[in-house]
């Protein structure tokens, strides 16, 4: 249990109490960084350097991990023309700072950022290339800085009479971590750095892992007991939760502070450990956005751990979000991923599987399954006699293939240079290089948006063909033009009569594999040597992006009318897998019958299928234990990611009424969770109607 | 080939039985319980639902059926699950329900039944299934016949029957305030309990759902029970259970 004196720090931070200590900066990086000439590795140091002087030590007299973020804005420190004048790219070439990956925090608790500073000293008396020796003075800058402000700490929290602080912040992040509470305390100040530096999204990967050497040192030398490793840990997430509202994201709380824990190591064995178990009780204890908890599974994942992920997500946070490992690591490392990286993977911001300390572009834009099936159904049906599965289908291939081209060209996305994080980055530092350079992998995620509403649309499309209704079609085609307006009976046969995804009907399931499908042929075969396509199974924000009112003028994905599966103009896509947005469906055990349809050895970018469950089912201790069951049958039967959600929906729309009574009030949004009452009403409609068809 | 009329199949019921278990829902139901939160489930053919537009009621052969759920043999074998036939009353289609189950040789079959059957028809059910849920709801038969519309006589001969069986089975009490949850009934329960020749495995004492009436506007229907008291006569409950410790459960919601 969490003790009081915890309760009260993590009221105070959830009530974000801690906005009083902030102020904001009008400073100039920019131009400084413009004046100097300095180049863009330069002015990235540059950025953490002023940041990190500006910074106030805030220490609190009993807290025990510091660090409280006082400058609210990041100055910006390049603009355009910048970008322009550094790197001459292509019209659609995006430059963006380090995101959506995993540093490899094994290199700071072993070596410590001395051990990175040694190594970029010497560096620069080896070197004379003239790129190389820029790196490695920025990185030489951003340490010192980073150093700095950690000493600042220190003689702030003596100052303060915090005799623990004081003493650790003399050691870390400086030193290597000396026991668990320095590993903590270390993390904790390095990923706060990240965010002074412009970068985001940056998860914490295998928690369990890096850390159960600190532990367990500890727990044998009597150091700690398990009880005080339980307090670190959750005053280790409490901070995490302190200054997220100044994290970017989409939406309020898609911040990427993801963990990953259980699964097996890179020698093949168990990696489950004390901390996996104690991990999850911190998290179920605390009920915070985060850091958000991925679990990964498989069929010899113990039952009681299983049931403890379920007792998590009993309290409604919508995670932790499980793998399957039995499917994600073969079809890694069929991309190509070496076996060892492969079995030490994690999850990106929201479901992308990366292996910690690689960098690469998880989510570039999201291909619309539903416009692939509509404008092909659109191109087909102008000639109707002619009108046969085949064209369909290979239509539906021409238009995934375009729509891949399309995002590779306008989100062509690229990263600027991090000298910082990259020392966190496999073989960087080493190779005098960044990590936007010199990362092993090079590939690009590619979400795939509204596969169930395309699969149901292709099976009405199917039924009438093989019912040689040419008319019917046609009619359907008026209809979807005119949005249903005239044809209600025709929609309402659409929507009720026709096969549904998510009901273990082969019939729309195999279409389904078959998109699927479609998409991995597609992205293989525009993939080159240097930039492997990973297609996922995600849609995060796009199931409301694809399907708007009127088009958005900024979208380069195209966008969807009314469809032939009974959707009316404007009407969200279901969230990456899930029976397509207000359709009832037969129940759990077929939703997941359906997907394991999917070939997932060829789609690998992530995007779980999406339960809500409602809460009775979890009343008991006996409904845990089935829900523990259903997780090994999600592995039986071949899937991929799980993430449920289990909400009231009574208190969801008594929130939109009254918000400020539910202030706390957490949902699953997409690949993340945030608070209820900061999101956008789109979203918040969205997750009503999800819940109004619970299982 | 006997046909039947279920109006709806649960998937993941938690609360049905050991294990991950389809819920089958067999349409019809002799009785009239005045808290029956199944409307759909009393009339014996398909009926309109105004609030969704639907027909309710779907006709099966007892082969689709046993295809259907046979489908679910792997998630069953998995976590020791199975099917559990549910009602309406399941053994008011008796032939098309035996004929279904006796197709699922390999399935744990559960019997949810109101034990309102002949005789011959409820011994027959306990030489085909693995496990029964029996209700007993009013101990006293002239409120029985008040409260459920029939006498229970064939209720508790057929729970006689069922207990010198060595067929494992579970009691389920519905506690209705003051009408089923009186100190009177549940001590009257109590003793018939007592004088069983094999006790059963569990008694469940479930209780009444403040939402029970509210399908019933859906199909035209009145929802009789007017009942100003929601709270469940929580002395009685306890009194109930001290008698019979390791193998009453108070089932809150």
């Amino acid at each position: 249990m969490i003790k009081e004196e915890l309760k009260k720090l993590r009221d105070f931070t959830q009530e974000r109490k801690f906005k009083k200590y902030r102020k904001h900066t009008d400073i100039d990086v920019r131009r400084q960084c413009k004046d100097a000439k300095m180049s863009m590795q330069k002015r990235s140091a540059h950025l953490l350097k002023t940041m990190c002087e500006m910074e106030e030590p805030i220490v609190f007299e009993n807290e025990k991990i510091a660090f409280t973020r006082t400058i609210e804005n990041i100055p910006s420190y390049y603009n355009e023309r910048d970008i322009q004048k550094a790197f001459h790219p292509k019209t659609g070439t995006i430059y963006d700072t380090f995101h959506n990956a995993c540093p490899n925090f094994d290199i700071l608790l072993k070596e410590g950022l001395i051990g990175r500073l040694e190594i970029a000293k010497a560096g620069l008396k080896k070197t004379k290339n003239k790129n190389q020796k820029e790196f490695l003075e920025s990185v030489i800058i951003s340490i010192e800085a980073v150093i700095e402000l950690a000493k600042k700490y220190a003689e702030k929290a003596k100052l303060e009479n915090n005799g623990v602080i004081a003493e650790i912040m003399k050691r870390v992040p400086e030193f290597p971590a000396n026991s668990f509470h320095e590993a903590l305390q270390s993390l904790r100040f390095i990923s706060s750095m990240f965010y002074l530096n412009n970068n985001y999204q940056l998860g914490f990967g295998r928690l369990d892992q890096y850390l159960y050497p600190y532990y367990k040192h500890d727990i044998d030398s009597k150091v700690i007991t398990k009880e005080n490793a339980r307090d670190l840990l959750a005053e280790f997430f409490i901070a995490l939760n302190r200054d997220t509202d100044l994290y970017f994201g989409v939406q309020q709380g898609d911040n990427g502070q993801t963990i990953m824990l259980g699964g097996i190591k890179t020698d093949g064995s168990s990696g489950i450990n004390d901390l996996t178990y104690l991990i999850l009780e911190v998290s179920r204890d605390l009920r915070l956005i985060d850091p958000k908890i991925n679990l990964r599974v498989d069929s010899n994942t113990p039952n009681d751990l299983i049931e403890l992920g379920c007792e998590l997500t009993k309290q409604g946070l919508g995670f932790p979000q499980y793998s399957n490992d039995e499917v994600v690591i073969p079809a890694l490392v069929k991309k190509g991923y070496s076996l060892e990286d492969a079995r030490n993977y994690t999850v990106a911001a929201c479901w992308e599987f990366i292996i910690p300390g690689g960098l690469e572009i998880v989510n570039q834009g999201a291909l619309s399954f539903l416009a692939a099936v509509d404008n092909a159904f659109q191109k087909t049906i102008k000639y109707p006699v002619l009108f046969s599965m085949k064209r369909f289908r290979k239509e539906i291939r021409k238009d995934m293939s375009k729509q891949v081209k399309n995002i590779l060209k306008k989100r062509d996305t690229r990263f600027l240079p991090s000298p910082f994080a990259s020392i966190f980055f496999d073989g960087a530092l080493e190779s005098y290089t960044d990590a936007s350079i010199s990362t092993k992998y090079k590939n690009i995620g590619m979400h795939g948006a509204g596969a169930a509403n395309a699969a149901d649309a292709l099976a009405v499309i199917k039924n009438y063909v093989e019912r040689k209704d040419l008319k019917g079609l046609k009619q359907i085609q008026k209809a979807c033009n005119r949005n249903f307006e005239g044809y209600e009976e025709l929609q309402d046969k659409l929507l009720n009569e026709m096969p549904k995804v998510g009901n273990d009907d082969n019939f729309v399931d195999l279409e389904l594999k078959f998109l699927f499908d479609t998409f991995a042929d597609v992205t293989e075969k525009l993939s080159t040597k240097k930039h492997n396509i990973r297609p996922g199974s995600g849609s995060a924000m796009y199931y409301l992006w694809l399907t708007p009112k009127e088009p958005h003028w900024w979208l380069i994905e195209p966008a969807v009318g009314a469809t032939a599966e009974g959707r009316s103009v404007g009407e969200p896509l279901s969230t990456s897998l899930a029976p397509t947005h207000g359709i009832k469906v037969s129940g759990v055990l077929s939703v997941l019958k359906s997907f394991s349809n999917i070939d997932y050895s060829r789609v690998m970018n992530g995007g779980p299928i999406t339960i809500e469950l409602a809460p009775s089912v979890l009343g008991s201790q006996e409904g845990i234990e089935k829900l523990a069951q259903l997780i090994k049958y999600f592995v039986q039967v071949g899937n991929q990611q799980l993430q449920l959600n289990v909400l009231d929906i009574a208190t969801l729309e008594e929130a939109v009424l009254h918000p400020e009574r539910h202030k706390n009030l957490i949902v699953r949004v997409w690949g993340w969770s945030g608070y209820f009452c900061e999101l956008a009403p789109e979203y918040q409609n969205h997750i009503i109607n999800r819940h109004k068809y619970s299982l | 080939m006997n046909n039947g009329y279920l109006f709806d199949i649960k998937e993941f019921a938690t609360n049905d039985g050991p294990g991950i278990r389809l819920t089958v829902f067999l349409k019809g139901c002799p009785l009239r319980c005045l808290w029956c939160h199944n409307p759909e489930g009393l009339s014996f053919i398909p009926q309109f639902n105004n609030m969704m537009n639907r027909i309710v009621g779907k006709e099966y052969s007892s082969e689709q059926l046993a295809r259907h759920i046979l489908n679910f043999e792997d998630v069953f074998s998995l976590s020791q699950g199975g099917v559990t036939f549910s009602g309406g009353e399941a053994l008011a289609q008796s032939d098309f329900l035996f004929e279904t189950a006796l197709k699922l040789p390999n399935v744990h079959k559960l019997l949810d039944t109101s034990g309102f059957a002949s005789n011959k028809i409820f011994e027959k059910a306990l030489t085909i299934f693995d496990l029964i849920f029996f209700d007993i709801k009013l101990a006293d038969d002239v409120l029985h016949k008040k409260y459920t519309g029939v006498s229970n006589k064939l209720i508790l001969q057929n729970l006689q029957i069922l207990s010198k069986s060595s067929l494992p089975y579970n009691i389920r009490i519905p506690l209705i305030p003051d009408i089923t949850d009186t100190k009177e009934n549940l001590d009257a329960i109590a003793q018939i309990i007592d004088n069983l020749k094999n006790l059963p495995i569990q008694i469940d004492l479930l209780s009444y759902n403040v939402l029970a009436g509210g399908k019933y506007s859906s199909y035209n229907m009145n929802f009789k029970l007017k009942n100003e008291n929601n709270c469940v006569n929580i002395e009685n409950v306890e009194n109930f259970i001290s008698k019979f410790e390791n193998l009453a459960i108070f089932h809150k919601e």
